[in-house]
């Protein structure tokens, strides 16, 4: 009697497998995994929201041609393991065409392999670690990567006139570590003396030891990889103990509207890196970019960040495979919509999308940004290097 | 001149304080009384002897409150008690002082016997001085943590404890367990002030000499009965009781159940 | 010089913030014996009232304490309420009903508060220390003296107080305690409401040198379990100590050696402290 269950449960399994590409009448799944609660909840959230945004506009624009988007959202409560459950669910279950969302290495980097089994594309929102993008997986992509954050750091500082000294702090994430690394070698080699190098766990209470070392040994620059949370014990315990540093500049978490409503004018004057800006989109992209924030502030009430948008971009990338699909016959097998994936040509309010042999993206790059007077101003990026 | 019977009513000299009828007693489904009638005398010290496990330690739980009875009747000075919980039948004036030690350890010996006032926290210093008066050894120790004294002397905090609490009835378990015998006279001693100053003493135990020697009045228990009744002295002579706890025929009644 | 007096004000702040965290949590273990898993939760609660009060209709510190106060008490006695009524009680049935709370707890908040980190922000006021090179701000300021204050005030309850007395009988051995017509289920009332006091002053504190986000309630609820375990059952003065403690070890390591060796220093501090306890406690049972 168990035995033959097992059978039938292995028959099932079996039938899931090779018919996963079936869509039913019209009606084609995509599945987005993000953390909707824990630790990560914050940016997970603006992610899905910004997925959803993009679903709703596509359905809009193709209902009448008979092709329907449904998305099947999940949460992965912040945890690798359940993100890869989640993913096993959506894509066994659901039935789903492929896969988006994730926010940070640790819960993309799960759900990648499980794609790569069951040969579903995933387009991975916010992902950063160089090597998630080595392991020869033909059903990854990803609308972010490490050098895209990299550079613009690196170019930044280096442009600032005497700099000798700088500190770097890093969250202990593998896509925090390798950006601490990276950085730290391109400024080395450019005579940038990096004083304090430090890794610190996501949450604690007290930076003050830290700081103080960068008082003792003279850092001029504080570079910041940890998380938007970490920002706001960091940032007021450095105007407290008014640790004497030139400029702070933190990769990720900075650069929110959020950040300046909780920390006043203490954020005044620090640097962030951001992809796109409600009022500052890629040229060309001004309409959509306005579109996006209109339409996210009447569902969502209230105006999308730069990570909404990595979210909304990478739908954006799957639909747009998905639409190819549907013209040339309907059939969405995961080998398929991948090749379409890596053929991708589009223009975003973040800047071109295509993709390399790897899954990475091709052309994206972070622009620094200034708080200043409360508002979130580009002061370096691509297209007007004559500014600042 | 003994008397073997189940069932007996007995009324010591004076009026008792304390009239127990037709107690049974449950562990989960397990019976371990049954039916036990007596009463204890005002102002006597009374003994509950009986081999391990016989149950003196049941009707002392079930009179104090710490155990439901399933079945009789407990009657404290004319009130019923047996539905009473364990703080109400303090406060009514039933102290139980459990078996090894049970003192607060990181209490000085006068915080430990402060706390047993907390329901008549009325004229404390002079409650205190009585308990010096009848434990002296106390007053010396006043201030040292509780758990640095010895075992004897632990005892003592927790019967002055009880005294603290206004008790009129002292159950005492096995009081004199793990004692040396210069301290276990020095215990006897104390109970004898105690009576004379109008406290009610049940005291339960193995060391039955002792106890019985020292004991007014006395019961035997075995397997939850009551078997033996009479002054303690009498009992001590008793061959049936001999025989049960001493062992001193090698022939064991039956239906007696088992010998320690 | 001044680096190292600044790095000890830093370490006394933070050790203090610890045991302000941890008050409560230890408080209604030693009388309850219920280890509450949902203990950060109702910080974090205390601490989005205050973030309400404070941000929201511009109160200050001290109006908010009481308001803070009181519904975390209120808060943490529905908490105990249902784990005190299970008919069976044991430790790990209160570690599985509280872990259920704190769960249901942290997805009321991302619904209320939404998955938005938050903090209150303030105006520290300064006080300058050794010719102005080092200095003390308001909070840590408030962490050190509310810590003080705290333990003080229960130091004088249980010393000096009947009723304090009785509370510590209670923790020290609750079978005896109960033979000395201590009635029980007041002590434990008494110490909820000790307990939810404790939790009332940390939560808003919590929101002005961390943050608030519907899962931060684990960090706080960690930090308490270990300082409990250090000091042991009812011990409130081992529990400022093993605080300032772990603050000195912590904030030293991460100036000396760096920040990732933190965690490592102060799980290798509690471990040494548990086995000395193990150690000395066998020898005072012989």
């Amino acid at each position: 009697m168990n035995r033959f269950l097992i059978f039938f449960a292995a028959f099932l399994m079996f039938f899931g497998l090779s018919f996963q590409s079936r869509v039913a009448a019209g009606v084609i799944k995509i599945g987005a995994i993000n953390p909707l609660t824990g630790k990560l909840a914050k940016h997970g959230i603006e992610i899905d929201e910004g997925i959803q945004i993009a679903i709703d506009e596509f359905n809009e624009q193709n209902g009448n041609s008979g092709m329907v988007v449904e998305l099947e959202r999940r949460d992965d409560h912040s945890a690798p393991d359940v993100a890869m459950n989640q993913a096993e669910q959506l894509i066994l279950k659901e039935k789903v065409v492929a896969l988006i969302g994730g926010y940070v290495d640790s819960l993309v980097g799960p759900v990648s392999v499980v794609a790569k089994r069951n040969r579903v594309p995933y387009v991975a929102s916010a992902s950063l670690q160089s090597r998630l993008t080595q392991g020869k997986n033909p059903y990854f992509f990803r609308v972010s990567c490490m050098n895209g954050v990299t550079q613009p750091v690196i170019e930044f500082l280096l442009k600032w006139k005497n700099l000798r000294k700088v500190a770097i702090l890093h969250a202990s994430t593998p896509g925090a570590s390798e950006f601490a690394r990276t950085v730290e070698k391109k400024l080395k080699v450019s005579g940038v003396d990096v004083v304090v190098e430090e890794k610190a766990r996501a949450g604690q209470p007290d930076f003050s030891p830290f700081l103080l070392k960068c008082k003792a040994r003279g850092a001029e620059f504080i570079i910041s990889a940890v998380f938007f949370a970490d920002h706001l014990v960091l940032v007021r315990q450095m105007r407290e103990m008014e640790i004497p540093v030139k400029g702070y500049i933190g990769p990720w978490g900075v650069a929110y509207e959020s950040f300046i409503k909780e920390m006043k004018n203490m954020a005044e004057g620090l640097y962030g890196l951001t992809a796109w800006l409600p009022g500052f989109a890629y040229p060309g992209t001004e309409e959509e970019s306005r579109r996006f924030v209109e339409l996210y502030k009447k569902k969502f009430g209230r105006i999308p960040t730069s990570t909404s948008m990595h979210g909304y971009v990478s739908a954006r990338v799957v639909l747009e495979a998905v639409r190819k699909a549907f013209e040339q016959g309907g059939v969405f097998s995961g080998p398929d919509l991948a090749n379409f994936i890596r053929k991708t040509k589009l223009l975003t309010p973040m800047g071109s999308v295509e993709f390399d042999e790897k899954g990475d993206p091709r052309w994206y790059k972070q622009m620094v940004v200034q708080i200043r007077r409360g508002k979130i101003v580009p002061v370096h990026h691509e297209h007007s290097d004559a500014e600042n | 001149m003994f008397l073997l019977i189940w069932e007996f009513e007995i009324m010591g000299k004076g009026d008792p304080v304390l009239y127990v009828r037709k107690l049974s007693v449950c562990y989960g489904r397990r019976p371990v009384i049954f039916e036990v009638t007596f009463s204890v005398t005002m102002g006597q010290i009374v003994a509950l002897v009986g081999p391990n496990g016989a149950g003196k330690t049941s009707i002392l739980k079930a009179i104090c409150g710490l155990i439901r009875p399933v079945e009789g009747e407990i009657i404290f000075l004319g009130r019923h008690v047996e539905k009473l919980g364990v703080y109400d039948i303090v406060r009514l004036g039933i102290v139980y002082v459990p078996e090894g030690t049970s003192i607060f350890p990181h209490m000085s010996v006068e915080e430990n016997l402060e706390v047993g006032a907390y329901l008549h926290r009325e004229n404390l210093s002079g409650r205190l001085d009585y308990v010096y008066s009848v434990f002296p050894e106390l007053k010396d120790k006043r201030l040292v943590n509780a758990s640095a004294l010895s075992g004897g002397e632990q005892r003592m905090v927790t019967i002055g404890r009880g005294l603290m609490a206004n008790s009129r009835l002292l159950l005492l378990d096995d009081p004199f367990l793990g004692l040396s015998p210069k301290a276990t006279d020095r215990f006897c001693e104390a109970f004898h002030i105690l009576r004379e100053d109008g406290i009610t003493l049940l005291v339960a135990g193995q060391h039955v000499r002792r106890l019985l020697s020292a004991a007014d009045w006395a019961f035997l228990i075995e397997n939850g009965h009551i078997t033996l009744t009479g002054a303690g002295k009498d009992l001590l002579k008793n061959e049936h009781l001999q025989q049960v706890l001493f062992g001193k025929v090698s022939l064991i009644l039956p239906g007696l159940g088992f010998v320690d | 010089m001044e680096q190292f007096v600044q790095l000890f004000i830093q370490s006394f702040s933070l050790g203090s913030f610890y045991t302000l965290l941890a008050l409560g949590f230890a408080l209604v273990f030693s009388v309850t014996h219920i280890l509450n898993l949902a203990h950060g939760e109702l910080i974090i609660l205390a601490g989005y009232v205050a973030y309400v009060l404070e941000q929201k209709l511009s109160m200050g510190l001290w109006e908010t304490l009481p308001i803070a106060i009181a519904i975390s008490v209120v808060s943490l006695m529905v908490v105990v309420s249902f784990v005190l009524h299970q008919r069976r009680l044991s430790e790990l049935h209160s570690l599985i009903i509280t872990f259920g709370i704190a769960l249901i707890l942290q997805n009321c908040y991302l619904g209320t508060f939404s998955a938005n980190y938050r903090i209150i922000f303030h105006k520290s006021r300064y006080f300058s220390l050794l010719g102005g090179h080092v200095f003390i701000s308001s909070v840590q300021l408030y962490l050190i003296t509310l810590s003080l204050g705290a333990i003080g005030g229960l130091y004088i309850l249980f010393r000096k107080t009947f009723i304090g007395k009785a509370l510590r009988a209670t923790i020290q051995d609750r079978f005896a305690a109960q033979m000395a017509g201590i009635p029980i289920p007041r002590m434990q009332l008494l110490g909820m409401v000790l307990g939810g006091i404790a939790i009332g002053i940390a939560g808003p504190l919590y929101a002005r040198v961390s943050y608030l986000h519907p899962a931060a309630g684990i960090e706080p609820t960690i930090e308490a379990i270990i300082l409990t375990l250090f000091a042991g059952m009812g011990r409130i003065r081992i529990l400022l100590a093993g605080g300032w403690l772990l603050g000195v070890a912590e904030t030293t390591t991460a100036y000396f050696l760096g920040s990732q060796w933190r965690e490592f220093v102060s799980a290798m501090v509690l471990v040494v402290i548990l086995i000395f306890r193990e150690a000395r406690g066998r020898e005072n049972s012989v």
